[in-house]
């Protein structure tokens, strides 16, 4: 059953509107004026509220690590981050009470002011991708060709790991790195540093110079 | 081709009709929202947010149309009924 009270308040939309619809159809009434008021609560006003709130409850749900392991590719990746005993940057980030459900979004999410809207049409290309090259590739086979598509970038991980907390700077590497990981020319997942974030990650695909 | 339409849609007995055309489609796109919040996966998230809302939509315009006839009929058979009355 869902949790989100948005998704509920869609319900009762559709509870109150249906109803009066399955009314409208089998009773078949005249159109007085009685039955088109009730008719536009049936056909406008309920389902506009459950439109409303279900699309909300739907933008609310792609956020969930639910979500994104339910393509099977996605799956060792979720099943990973959500495993109490692994020791992976993921799921030490997956055991966060404040964002655990949500890591995978909180992690991959693009950041800035239209973050969300890039991260949407990002999602879409996942859609893409696995509709047309993943959907029927084996969980072996998939694990093997998965990469992320750019460098992870710091920034993502600044926006937690603000890089000014005085136990942080304790750490002689980060001390010696802080601008270069300010500005992204050096990445917090590099090889020795906190990478790779999955126990199969893959970096990036290399540019052709 | 736009007249005969017009005249198509026209007749009072298209308008129960419309209404019980948006209320099929209004059932229609409720059930896909229902779905998208059940099973909150990307295929019926998906087809929640497009196709559902494409049926919302066309149910309330199918609405919105039944009663744009509606009153231009009532209109009409005002002004036929006016006609008819003899002048004082």
């Amino acid at each position: 059953m869902p949790h989100d009270p948005f998704a509920w308040i869609a319900i009762a939309g559709a509870a109150f509107a249906a109803p009066i619809l399955i009314w409208y159809l089998v009773r078949r009434p005249t159109t007085t004026r009685a039955a088109k008021v009730l008719l536009l609560l049936g056909i406008g006003v309920f389902p506009l509220l459950t439109a409303g709130s279900g699309n909300y409850a739907g933008f609310e749900a792609t956020k969930s690590r639910r979500f994104c392991g339910s393509c099977h590719v996605m799956t060792p990746y979720a099943a990973d981050s959500m495993d109490p005993n692994s020791t992976s940057l993921a799921a030490i980030h997956g055991r966060n009470q404040a964002f655990g459900a949500e890591s995978c979004y909180t992690c991959h999410a693009d950041y800035g002011m239209f973050g969300t809207v890039v991260t949407k049409m990002s999602g879409m290309r996942h859609v893409y991708e696995y509709t047309f090259h993943y959907r029927n590739m084996s969980l072996a086979e998939a694990r093997e060709k998965i990469r992320i598509r750019k460098p992870f970038p710091s920034s993502t991980c600044i926006r937690c790991h603000s890089t000014s907390a005085p136990q942080w700077s304790k750490v002689p590497d980060h001390a010696g790195l802080v601008d270069e990981l300010r500005t992204g020319a050096v990445s917090c997942l590099g090889a020795g540093c906190h990478g790779p974030s999955h126990p199969f990650s893959k970096g990036a695909p290399a540019v052709a110079p | 081709m736009i007249r005969r339409a017009a005249r198509w849609f026209a007749r009072p007995e298209r308008i129960p009709r419309l209404l019980q055309i948006a209320s099929v489609l209004t059932l229609v796109a409720l059930a896909l929202m229902l779905w998208s919040v059940f099973v909150p996966t990307p295929m019926p998230v998906m087809i929640a947010m497009s196709v559902g809302q494409l049926v919302g939509t066309l149910a309330l315009a199918s609405y919105g149309l039944a009663v744009f006839l509606d009153l231009f009929r009532v209109r009409r058979e005002r002004r036929a009924q006016r006609a008819a009355e003899p002048p004082p």
